[in-house]
């Protein structure tokens, strides 16, 4: 079933770029019905395979020759992520409602990168997984490039190198394991089953690893996320930041650790007080934590600074990961659901809610514009945002941290304790945002007053109240009750981990 | 685990329902003062019945427990004790007055009145909470309704001081968070009761060494950080004066009859039972530091000229004597004498934690109303000879004032004198130091007396209004309440005697 | 004031009384036998013999200062602006009763009765003349109440009836300023009291109140400061370095990429250039190679 929301999204994606150019209406409806229809398949299929283990979906051989299946399987991992994607792309057509230009080939080109991204994550052979990861790498280029603000083709154009050169990584990777491993089949199950040795395996996981990790906005590669959010439009931006950075984090999850688990290993000596990838990894994230919350700090365009916590936030997928435990991942994974939700909802309030009307992202433009009085509804939305972004408890992102630290303490405590000044300044920089952006001190001056007459807002719509309660809801829920998302990860979390001990 | 609750969930009771009054008054526009009035009267109904409801044997009770994320030791655990069920007296009676005293309010009250509520409600859930992840979700969640509250109706530099208050906090918070992942790490439980099991067992430093080595003092600093920021306890103390003197009356009366009381809460809660051994090892410098606390915080209340900063030091002072009891009672002891003296401090810091309480808040909720009089006037030098015009004013905001003094017959005297019965024992210099912030208390004290309602009158006070029949009514409880407690501490202290009893029994230095 | 003594007689009367039982007039006034049994214990104390002299004397100044004021109130003449009338019953009522007590009181401190000194140890109490025989008793009587004469001696001496108006000096004064100036002062107490306690505490308010604001504020301050610093230092890092690095090396491969394209032109005569010198450097190598 729930392989049946990548079908409808790239056959929705078809139907749209058919829509006549002159009824954005029904390209905007279309589109919200067809990822409306992704979330309810996602809900179903994240219901039906509650507690269930991994289950196949579809098996059917695509290439003999070189043993490659059409393989979509879906564990609790995959569950989790489809029911992200779904809710992200409702989200995101939402957000998107105010699109005038070209709106069929915008969500044309957004269903597909939705229905790549669906097929990423339900992907269970490795050559099909690759075939969707660079599926979904093209629509992003165009939404950026054609819908996009500031310094768009540059941005564009800099997310597109960097994710093929990780691409181009993982590619050799992926070829080196597939002969290697005999040349029999892609299939992720078999390939971690296939008894790589470890020697390979210390070379061929760092590649694959960074080849994805570039995605996931690990440092040093991570550049490409503040250019390429700030130059995307707001959906672009909630996908990229929601959605297509996990895409990055998944595969390391699922081919780099789930392929090549003794790639991890220690390396029998210590260079700067490193002794393996893992050590290497763990403390780059760590470096992601605490510098890209720094970054955000210093900030002075709106949605800089939310391009910045994406990459401080994903430092804690990648930290999660590293850990190597059973809390550990399973803080990553919820951890990739929760920043998946929160980013989504920072992206659409700072980019449609706020710069559609206010067309600055500039702290020093917003701040005499008095926006806690003209537009109360983003800045109390933003409130929650924050703090949900933060890790306040009562979200999610503080179970996600919680775990993720835990995990962190019993790997190194100082991966911990440094992540503990990450979360500091995260807390700092949003507050710093948040003040800057709407809650000013200073009283408006009667020439402000007079501004705001003339120029005034155009009223909150229903697409915006709507998305906002989506993924408001969404990280309230799973953080007050996190055993809905927990029940499925953590199953899925043991298996791979016993699995990946050969 | 099995869901368990004693009767009916009057815990969660009483902590959504000001979640439901907030909810309500965020869209009653003018009402919305009345909706609050209602509602935190209610609380308050509902928290006398809790007091009323305690096992009389000093238990825990009232518990409610369900399990909720057991995967990652998350329970939902209700329950109180003498203590906790003081503190949520205490709350609704400070809740109670700051919306009474917040009748000025005409910019967003709905907003006002929601973010107090919450407020409270953040107060209740931290106080009845016992396991890590519900306190710690109360704990950083009041922090956003207060930083509102001062942020959007507080004084000239408010940006600074809430953002101060905010940050200087959660930094405190993080340690605080760091060091009981790394126990729930080690034991695999976020509950204080089981904690606090462990730890009188010797079980939990044994636990915790073996999955991460010889770290118990580190985590023990670090849950002290997140504490001695909040309390507050100098040097850590900073953002409490600006805050204080920033935040409108009525939200400075809730950070100091409230939320003060969170930090040392914990402390009792959190920080003794389940650290106490590794507190006792430290007992020295800390010592050292709350009797800083207390004579630095009093001494440098003299030196203000802002009336509400002179009571936002007053504040740290008197919450010094809290931290100076509990600290010095953190020692093991053998012999009746000893524990007597034991017992004696923490009945006086649970009684000051409460005296102090609605003292402080008096305080403030008579600022306002010399504000309100005088168009925001607070400094100390800008009043003089107001018992002329305003006798009934002097006289109840003297009586509050000798209270705060620890006036015997007043209630503030009853608390402190136990502190010292208890401390003198058994921390003989740092008592004696301290008794220099009794002093210099008294020194502030008089001299605010002096200058605002003796001498001459100016001619521009002359016709300064005395108290409305309104307000004499809604002081009239909090004083005899003053009173009752000054001249029968019995009423609070035979309910919280039992607990102490209790919690001495199974801390372990 | 002054001449009181005529303008309210019966006030006189018990303040009379109660002056004498102040300064310990024999026999009669309570205070007599309160300060007799002080002097007694002073005499006997074992550890010196200062307190004893000490008491002396201040009863006799007692004596002085008490019949100056005295004088001052109620003797001599009227100096006031309004006329001085007797209070109302209300309050010689009182008086009266007091002014009884300060005699009546004395009898239960006499040695001869010393129901006091009974009660306080625990025994009954005789009524006994004969105690009042002993001779070094007796000589502690009589020095007690030469004492007192001698007080109100050089107080009526000094004062008497004379009536002093208020700009006049004081008698004292006039005999012996060098002694008035001091007492006059307070003898600078409280000037003493502001110069070390008062100053202390005022010096260590303004301590309390600099180390906050400067000190523990200022920590925080720089804290916050320093994390600001590094954020910018790590934005520059961040926009020059690492994002800055990887744009120069797009830059370096599109220049590199075009060094190569330049090498195809696609002009068949730098094909054939290069084709020329290829051959002669075959030709070279082949020649080169056959030699033996």
């Amino acid at each position: 079933m729930l392989s049946w929301s990548i079908y409808i999204s790239f056959a929705g994606a078809l139907i749209a770029a058919l829509v006549p150019k002159g009824k954005p209406a029904a390209a905007r409806w279309w589109a919200l019905a067809v990822s409306v229809a992704g979330l309810v398949l996602a809900v179903a299929g994240y219901a039906a395979g509650f507690g269930a283990g991994r289950e196949v979906i579809v098996d059917v051989l695509w290439v003999p020759s070189m043993g490659v299946h059409f393989l979509l399987a879906a564990d609790g991992i995959s569950r989790v992520l489809v029911l992200l994607t779904g809710i992200a792309a409702v989200a995101g057509v939402l957000f998107s409602w105010n699109v005038e230009l070209r709106t069929n080939q915008f969500f044309a080109f957004y269903l597909a990168l939705i229905g790549g991204v669906y097929g990423v994550f339900l992907s269970g052979d490795l050559f099909l997984l690759f075939v969707f990861y660079e599926v979904a790498i093209v629509p992003k280029y165009f939404l950026i490039s054609i819908w996009g603000s500031t310094r768009r083709e540059y941005g564009a154009m800099k997310l597109a190198l960097y994710s093929f050169v990780g691409s181009a990584m993982v590619l050799i990777g992926l070829l080196a394991a597939y002969t290697t491993a005999g040349s029999h089949s892609t299939a992720l199950a078999d390939l971690a089953h296939a008894g790589l040795p470890v020697s390979f395996q210390m070379w061929c996981f760092p590649l694959v690893f960074v080849g994805f990790a570039i995605l996931a906005g690990m440092w040093p590669f991570h550049t490409w996320a503040p250019t390429g959010h700030v130059a995307a439009p707001t959906a672009a931006s909630m996908l990229l930041a929601g959605v297509v950075m996990k895409l990055g984090a998944y595969g390391c999850l699922r081919v780099g650790i789930g392929l090549f688990p003794h790639g991890l290993d220690p390396w029998g000596f210590s260079f700067l007080g490193l002794g393996s990838w893992r050590d290497v990894f763990a403390w780059l994230a760590v470096i992601g934590i605490v510098y890209g919350a720094l970054v955000a700090l210093a900030q002075t365009d709106f949605k800089f600074v939310i391009g910045y916590s994406s990459v401080s936030h994903m430092g804690f997928v990648l930290l999660g990961l590293m850990t190597l435990n059973q809390i550990g991942l399973d803080g990553a994974v919820l951890q990739m659901f929760s920043h998946g939700v929160i980013a989504g909802l920072l992206f659409a309030i700072v980019g449609r809610v706020v710069y559609d009307r206010t067309h600055t992202r500039q702290f020093a433009e917003l701040e005499p514009m008095h926006l806690s009085r003209r537009l109360p509804f983003a800045a109390w939305a933003f409130v929650v945002a924050g703090v949900a972004s933060m890790g306040l408890p009562g979200f999610s992102g503080f179970v996600a941290e919680l775990q993720v630290l835990v995990g962190a303490w019993k790997a190194n405590p100082w991966w911990t304790i440094v992540s503990g000044i990450g979360i500091i300044v995260g807390v700092a920089y949003i507050w710093r945002a948040m003040q800057k952006a709407f809650f000013t001190d200073a009283l408006p001056t009667p020439h402000e007053l007079e501004s705001e007459q003339t120029h005034k807002f155009p009223p909150i719509t229903w697409p915006e109240i709507a998305g906002v309660a989506l993924l408001g809801i969404s990280t309230l829920v799973v953080g007050l009750y996190p055993r809905i998302l927990l029940d499925s990860i953590e199953p899925a979390v043991k298996a791979l981990l016993a699995g990946g001990a050969q | 685990m099995n869901g368990l609750t004693t009767g009916f969930p009057i815990l969660t009771l009483l902590t959504v329902l000001p979640l439901v009054g907030a909810a309500i008054a965020l869209f009653s526009g003018k009402h919305a003062r009345g909706v609050a009035l209602l509602t935190s009267l209610a609380c308050l109904v509902v928290a006398l019945m809790v007091w009323t409801r305690l096992p009389a044997d000093g238990s825990i009770g009232l518990v409610e427990l369900h399990p909720w994320a057991p995967s990652i030791g998350i329970d939902y655990h209700l329950g109180v004790d003498g203590l906790g069920a003081l503190m949520l007296v205490l709350s609704a009676i400070v809740t109670l007055m700051s919306v009474d005293a917040a009748h000025r309010v005409h910019h967003m009250p709905g907003l006002f009145y929601g973010l107090v509520l919450i407020l409270e409600a953040g107060l209740f859930g931290s106080f009845t909470a016992l396991n890590f992840f519900h306190w710690f979700l109360f704990w950083e969640l009041s922090l956003i309704p207060a930083f509102f509250l001062i942020k959007l109706w507080g004084g000239p530099r408010r940006g600074s001081a809430a953002t101060q208050f905010f940050i200087y906090t959660m930094a405190g918070s993080v340690a605080l968070l760091l060091s009981f992942l790394a126990i729930f790490l080690a034991t695999g439980s976020m509950d204080f009761v089981q904690l606090a099991a462990m730890a009188a067992s010797g079980a939990l430093s044994q636990m915790v060494t073996a999955h991460l080595g010889a770290v118990m003092p580190w985590l023990a600093i670090g849950v002290l950080a997140g504490f001695a920021v909040k309390v507050p306890l100098v040097p850590f103390h900073t953002w409490l004066p600006a805050a204080y003197a920033e935040a409108p009356s009525p939200v400075t009366m809730l950070l100091t009859g409230g939320m003060s009381k969170m930090g040392v809460y914990g402390l009792l809660r959190i920080a003794l039972p389940i650290f106490g051994v590794q507190i006792a090892a430290m007992r020295t410098p800390l010592l050292v530091l709350a009797v800083l606390t207390v004579v630095m915080g009093a001494w440098a209340a003299a030196a203000q000229k802002d009336l509400k900063r002179v009571f936002a030091y007053s504040s740290v002072n008197h919450l010094g004597y809290c931290l100076l009891g509990i600290f010095a009672l953190a020692v093991p002891v053998y012999g009746a004498a000893a524990q007597a003296s034991q017992a004696a401090a923490l009945n006086g810091v649970i009684l000051q934690m409460f005296n102090h309480g609605i003292t402080a808040a008096a305080i403030f909720w008579f600022i306002a109303m010399i504000q309100f009089r005088t168009g925001g006037l607070r400094g100390i030098d800008d009043f003089g000879g107001l018992r002329n015009p305003a006798p009934v004013l002097t006289g109840l905001m003297g009586i509050v004032l000798f209270s705060s003094l620890g006036l015997p017959g007043l209630n503030s005297f009853v608390s402190e004198f136990l502190i010292f019965r208890g401390v003198f024992p058994l921390a003989w210099v740092a008592a004696t130091i301290s008794v220099l912030g009794l002093l210099v208390t008294a020194i502030v004290i008089l001299t605010v007396i002096q200058k605002v309602f003796s001498g001459p009158v100016p001619e521009h006070w002359a016709n300064f209004p005395d108290l409305h029949h309104s307000e004499k009514v809604a002081l009239a409880p909090v004083i005899a309440l003053m009173f009752i407690i000054g001249l029968a501490p019995r009423l609070i202290l035979d309910t919280i005697n039992p607990t102490v009893v209790n919690l001495l029994a199974h801390w372990r230095f | 004031m002054g001449g009181l003594r005529a303008d309210m007689p019966l006030t006189f009367a018990t303040y009379a009384i109660a002056m004498l039982a102040l300064c310990g007039f024999p026999i009669f006034f309570s205070g007599f036998w309160s300060k007799d049994g002080i002097l007694e214990a002073a005499q006997h104390w074992s550890v010196a013999k200062g307190p004893f002299y000490l008491l002396v004397f201040g009863a006799v100044l007692t004596a002085f200062y008490m019949m100056r004021q005295v004088s001052y109130v109620f003797l001599g003449y009227w100096r006031g602006r309004k006329v001085a009338h007797e209070s109302p019953a209300v309050m010689t009522l009182p008086m009266t009763v007091l002014a009884f007590f300060a005699m009546a009181l004395g009898l239960i401190g006499t040695p001869a009765w010393p129901w006091f000194h009974a009660f306080l140890e625990g025994r009954a109490a005789t009524f006994d003349l004969r105690s009042f025989a002993q001779p070094a008793w007796l000589m502690l009587l009589a020095t007690s109440s030469l004492v007192v004469f001698l007080g109100l001696g050089l107080g009526w001496w000094f004062y008497g009836n004379k009536s002093p108006q208020p700009e006049e000096p004081d008698a004292l004064e006039i005999s012996a300023p060098w002694l008035w100036a001091p007492l006059h002062d307070r003898l600078y107490v409280d000037e003493f009291y502001g110069v070390t306690v008062i100053a202390f505490f005022a010096w260590w308010a303004r301590v309390a109140d600099w180390l906050d604001r400067r000190v523990w504020g200022g920590i925080v301050v720089a804290v916050a400061w320093l994390f600001g610093l590094w954020a910018q230092f790590n934005r520059f890092l961040d926009v020059n370095w690492v994002d800055g690095g990887f744009d120069k090396t797009c830059e370096e491969l599109s220049s590199g990429g075009g060094l190569l394209a330049s090498v195809q032109t696609g002009r068949v005569q730098n094909y054939l250039r290069i084709l020329a010198v290829a051959v002669v450097a075959l030709a070279i190598i082949l020649f080169w190679s056959s030699r033996p």
